[in-house]
C-alpha cells in the first residue's frame, strides 16, 4: 500500500490509528504487528513467508546469542547462522540472476537465469534491520528481545517496513518497551506535521517532476512500457540535461517525504525514529553530502562495516581501502546491476580525493564548492538512473557530454517551470527558516497543514498510478 | 482518558486532522457508489468481488486501491482543484492535451509509436485493398488532426509527429491503389486562416458548420457535384458542450463550444443484429434528442455510433459511407444529393463489400481521422476473408 494512496490515508491509517489507540498498554505492540502484517500483505502476499523467517531466525539466533554470550565460539556461530539467514534470502531474490550473468560472461558457459525472480517488497531494508539487532546483540550493545512479538513489531512496523528508515533495535528498544504512555500528544502533533510535509514533498513535487522525466524516457511499470515518451534517443541535450534535473529533485523529493511520512507515522506511534535526510542538496562537498543523504543507510555501512574494518584507524591506505569495501557495498544494495556498482566506486573515488587532498580547500570556498557539489550528485544520479528501462548509461552520458540537438528543452523548461522552482526552492535552507519563525503560531501552522493536505489529496485523486522509487530495493 | 481529553485541548491540530480525516473516511464508506463519471466520460471502478488468486498476484489489492480511489466521496470537485492547480502552475497542458491559443483544447501529436505505424499501415493496406476490389467507385478522406491545422495556436512550440508527411505517404500508396483521395488540408489550412473555427474548441471532432461543412464541399468538389448549402431555418444550436478533450484535460476554466446540427428532415433506420442473429431495423430522426442534454453531446449525431443505418435522401443514386466518429456530423450533409446514404462503422459492423453489393450501393466513400485511422484496430474488417 502505498502511503500517497487514498486507500491507505483514509482507509487503513484511520483504521490502524484507532486501533492502536483504543489498545490497552499490554496489547499495543500486537496490534501494531497485527496491523503492519495486514500493511506487508495488501502489499504482497506471496512473500510474507520470507520475512517471517528473518524475523524467527533473527529472534532465534537473539536468544541463544544472549544465552551463550560467554562462550565465543557458540555465540559467534548462532551471529554467523543469523547473519547467513538474513543475507541469503536477500542475495538469492536480489542477486543470483545477477552473478549468474556475470558468471557466464566470464566462463562462456551459459547457465539459465532463474525464472521469474522478483524482489520481495522491503526485503533490503527489513533485512539490515534485524541483522543491526543480532549484530548488535553480539556485541553486547542490547540484550536480547525475548518476546517474540515486540521483536515482530519492531521488524514489521509498517511506517518503516518498506523503505525504511532503517532503524536500529538499539536506537527503539527504549520505546518498544514502554507501553503505558508511549503515545504522547506532543509526539502525535509532531507526527502529523512531519507526515503532511512528507507527503506533500511526495505527492506535489516528486510526482509532478517526475512526469518531466518519464515524459522523456516513457513510463513503466514492471519493465514494461505504460505510457510512450519522446525516447531518449530522439531529445537533445538541452533536454537531457533538463531530465536529469527533474530526476534529481524527483529521487530527493520521492524518498525524503516517504522517510519524512514514516518517521511522522512513528511519532504518531509513539516512536522516535531517525531522521533520514537533513538538506542534501545544500552541501558544500561530496564527504559533507554523504552526511545528509539517505543517512540511516551511511550510518549502517559506518557501524557495521566502516568502524569493524577498522575505519580511519589502521593508517590512510587501510582507510582508503575501507571506504571502496563501504562504498561498493553501499552502490551494490542499491541494485543488482553495474551501474550501481559504477555509481558506489563513483562516490569512493571522489571522497578518497577530498579526504587526502581536496576537503580543506572545499572548506575555504563560498560559492564554486556549492556548485561542485551539485554537478557531482547531478551526474551520479546519472549514473544511478543508467539501469532504468527506457535508459541506457552509454547513450545517457553520450547525450549529456556530446552536443547533439533532437526535440528541445524549452517547451518542458516552461511547461515544469513551476515544479522546478518549487523543488529548488524546498531544497534549500529557506522554507525551514521560514517554518520556523512561524510554526509557534498555532493558526498558521494549522491552516498551512490544512492547505497542504487538501492539495495533496486533489493530486493523489487525480493522478494516475505513481509509486514509490525505493520500492525496488 | 478525561486526562488526555483535558490535554488535547492543547493541541487543537491533533484533534482537527484526525478529526476531519475520520469523518471523511467514515462517510465517504457509507456515501454510494457511482457508476459513470459524466466529466470524465468513463466508468467508474466497482468494487472488486474477492478473489483468493486475484489476491495472491496482488491483483485484488491494486483494484480495490483504484476503487477506494474512483468512489471517492467528491471526486469532480477533487479533480477540479488539481485542474486549478495546475493552470495556477502555468501548466502547458493536462491529460494528454494541450492548452492551446484562443482558448482551444487540442489532443497532443509528439508521439508516433510503432503501434501506430503498424496499425497506420494495415488500415492503408485494407483500404487499398477495397478500392482495386471496387474500381473506380472507392473515395477516402483521412482528416489531419487539430494538432496539425492548428498548430500556430500552440503554445511555447511543443515536439510534434510529422502528420505531414504521413498523410503524403499514405495519400500516395491509396491513389496508386485505384481511390480517389480527397485532401482537407488545404482547404482546412486557408479557412482557419480566414478564422473559421473547423475543430471544437473542447472536442476531438470537426465542427458541423466548420470542418464538416468544408469536408462536404471538397467532397463535392471532388465528386463533380454542386455542394447544396442547408436551410438557415435548420440550424440548431445546443450551449455548454463540454467535450472529449475537456474530458481528459479538465482545465479549469474552460470555454465551452456550442453544438451545432440541421434539423434535417431526412428518416435513419438503424439495423441491428440481435442475439438470436434477427436482423431488426428502427427507424427515426438523424439525431438522438436525448443524448443532447447529456455530456457527450456529439454523440447524438446518427444516433450514436451503429453498426450499419441508411438515411433516405432526396438526391440521387446511392452512396456507403464507411467512417468513424467524424462521419457522424458529416453524413447528413450527404443525404442532400444522394438518394440513399448507407453508413458502416467497423466497430459494429462485419462485412463491406458484402453490404455494398447486397444492397446495391453505387459508390464508396472511406472517412477517418487521422488518429483513428492509426489507432482503430477494426478497419481490416473490411477486407475480404
Amino acid at each position: 500500500m502505498l502511503f500517497s494512496s487514498i486507500v491507505f490515508l483514509f482507509r487503513f491509517l484511520p483504521i490502524t490509528l484507532f486501533l492502536y489507540y483504543v489498545s490497552p498498554p499490554k496489547l499495543k505492540n500486537t496490534t501494531l504487528l497485527l496491523c503492519s502484517l495486514v500493511f506487508y500483505c495488501w502489499g504482497e502476499v506471496k512473500f510474507f513467508w520470507i520475512m517471517a523467517a528473518v524475523i524467527l531466525i533473527n529472534y532465534l539466533c537473539g536468544m541463544w546469542i544472549d544465552r551463550f554470550k560467554d562462550n565465543l565460539r557458540l555465540s559467534r556461530f548462532f551471529l554467523v547462522l543469523s547473519i547467513i539467514g538474513s543475507l541469503s534470502m536477500l542475495i538469492y531474490y536480489k542477486y543470483s540472476n545477477f552473478f549468474i550473468t556475470n558468471f557466464n560472461a566470464l566462463t562462456h558457459l551459459n547457465l539459465s537465469l532463474i525464472d521469474n525472480l522478483v524482489l520481495p517488497l522491503g526485503i533490503s531494508f527489513y533485512t539490515f534491520q534485524s541483522m543491526s539487532y543480532s549484530i548488535d546483540v553480539y556485541r553486547r550493545v542490547v540484550s536480547s528481545e525475548r518476546n517474540l512479538i515486540n521483536f515482530g513489531a519492531y521488524v514489521s512496523m509498517f511506517p518503516q517496513l518498506i523503505a525504511g528508515p532503517i532503524v536500529r533495535y538499539a536506537d527503539i528498544t527504549e520505546r518498544l518497551h514502554i507501553t503505558k504512555g508511549r503515545v504522547t500528544l506532543d509526539r502525535i502533533d509532531e507526527g502529523i506535521t512531519l507526515f503532511i510535509f512528507g507527503l506533500s514533498k511526495k505527492v506535489l513535487i516528486a510526482d509532478n517532476v517526475n512526469k518531466l522525466w518519464t515524459d522523456i524516457i516513457g513510463q513503466y511499470s514492471g519493465g514494461e512500457l505504460i505510457g510512450a515518451g519522446v525516447g531518449l534517443e530522439n531529445a537533445s541535450t538541452g533536454l537531457v540535461w533538463l531530465g536529469i534535473v527533474a530526476y534529481t529533485l524527483y529521487i530527493y523529493f520521492d524518498f525524503s517525504g516517504y522517510s519524512l511520512m514514516g518517521i511522522g507515522m512513528g511519532k504518531m506511534l509513539g516512536f522516535d525514529f531517525p531522521m533520514n535526510f537533513n538538506l542534501p542538496y545544500i552541501s558544500h562537498s561530496v564527504t559533507e553530502f554523504w552526511r545528509r543523504w539517505h543517512m540511516t543507510l551511511s550510518s549502517w555501512f559506518r557501524e557495521y562495516v566502516y568502524i569493524p574494518l577498522g575505519g580511519n584507524r589502521k593508517g590512510i591506505k587501510r582507510q582508503i581501502f575501507n571506504i571502496c569495501v563501504v562504498w561498493f557495498l553501499t552502490g551494490f544494495w542499491h541494485g543488482a546491476n553495474w551501474n550501481f556498482i559504477l555509481w558506489g566506486v563513483y562516490y569512493a573515488a571522489l571522497l578518497i580525493v577530498e579526504k587526502v587532498w581536496l576537503l580543506p580547500k572545499l572548506e575555504k570556498g563560498r560559492v564554486w564548492p556549492h556548485l561542485y557539489t551539485i554537478l557531482i550528485f547531478t551526474v551520479g544520479w546519472a549514473l544511478f538512473v543508467g539501469s532504468d528501462p527506457g535508459v541506457s548509461l552509454r547513450l545517457l552520458f553520450e547525450k549529456m557530454f556530446i552536443p547533439q540537438g533532437g526535440v528541445g528543452a524549452l517547451y518542458y523548461l516552461r511547461n515544469y517551470i513551476a515544479v522546478l522552482g518549487l523543488g529548488i526552492l524546498f531544497s534549500s535552507t529557506l522554507p525551514q527558516k521560514l517554518w520556523d519563525r512561524v510554526k509557534d503560531n498555532v493558526v498558521v501552522r494549522g491552516i498551512t497543514l490544512g492547505v497542504l493536505l487538501v492539495c495533496c489529496v486533489a493530486y493523489m485523486e487525480a493522478g494516475g498510478y505513481s509509486p514509490f522509487l525505493y520500492f525496488n530495493f | 482518558m478525561r486526562e488526555t481529553f483535558h490535554k488535547l485541548r492543547h493541541f487543537p491540530l491533533i484533534l482537527l486532522f484526525f478529526g476531519l480525516v475520520a469523518l471523511y473516511s467514515f462517510i465517504d464508506t457509507l456515501s454510494p457508489d457511482r457508476e459513470l463519471s459524466q466529466m470524465e466520460n468513463r466508468t467508474l471502478t466497482q468494487r472488486p468481488a474477492f478473489d483468493a488468486a486475484a489476491f495472491f498476484n496482488n491483483q485484488w489489492t491494486r483494484e480495490y486501491g483504484e476503487y477506494t480511489k474512483d468512489q471517492f466521496l467528491f471526486r469532480d470537485g477533487w479533480i477540479t482543484l488539481q485542474s486549478f492547480m495546475e493552470t495556477v502552475q502555468g501548466k502547458l497542458e493536462n491529460g494528454g492535451v494541450w492548452f492551446a491559443r484562443d482558448d482551444y483544447l487540442i489532443a497532443k501529436n509528439t508521439l508516433f509509436t510503432e503501434v501506430q505505424q503498424r496499425t497506420l499501415e494495415m488500415n492503408t493496406e485494407a483500404v487499398c485493398g477495397l478500392a482495386q476490389r471496387h474500381e473506380g467507385q472507392v473515395r477516402v478522406m483521412v482528416v489531419p488532426s487539430a494538432a496539425n491545422i492548428l498548430s500556430d495556436e500552440l503554445r511555447w512550440n511543443p515536439p510534434q509527429m510529422d502528420e505531414n508527411a504521413l498523410l503524403d505517404s499514405t495519400f500516395e500508396a491509396l491513389m496508386e491503389a485505384g481511390a480517389e483521395v480527397v485532401d482537407l488540408r488545404q482547404p482546412f489550412a486557408s479557412a482557419h486562416g480566414q478564422g473559421e473555427q473547423i475543430y471544437y474548441r473542447t472536442d476531438h471532432h470537426w465542427t458541423t458548420t466548420g470542418g464538416a461543412l468544408l469536408a462536404y464541399e471538397a467532397f463535392c468538389g471532388a465528386r463533380g457535384m454542386e455542394p447544396i448549402l442547408p436551410e438557415e431555418s435548420l440550424l440548431r444550436e445546443v450551449p455548454d458542450f463540454y467535450g472529449t478533450n475537456y474530458a481528459r484535460s479538465k482545465k479549469f476554466g474552460t470555454v465551452p463550444d456550442s453544438l451545432f446540427y440541421y434539423d434535417f428532415p431526412y428518416p435513419l433506420t438503424v439495423y441491428r443484429y440481435e442475439q438470436d442473429d434477427t436482423l431488426t431495423a428502427e427507424t427515426g430522426p438523424i439525431m438522438e434528442a436525448e443524448t443532447l442534454d447529456t455530456y457527450d453531446r456529439y454523440g447524438a449525431f446518427l444516433r450514436g455510433n451503429n453498426g450499419y443505418s441508411v438515411i433516405e435522401g432526396t438526391g440521387e443514386g446511392s452512396i456507403l459511407v464507411v467512417k468513424d466518429s467524424y462521419g457522424n456530423s458529416f453524413v447528413p450533409y450527404l443525404a442532400q444529393n444522394y438518394a440513399r446514404v448507407g453508413i458502416i462503422d467497423l466497430r459494429a459492423w462485419f462485412e463491406v463489400d458484402e453490404t455494398f453489393q447486397e444492397e446495391g450501393y453505387d459508390e464508396i466513400l472511406v472517412l477517418y481521422s487521422f488518429d483513428n485511422f492509426t489507432t482503430d484496430t477494426n478497419v481490416v474488417r473490411m477486407m475480404v476473408q
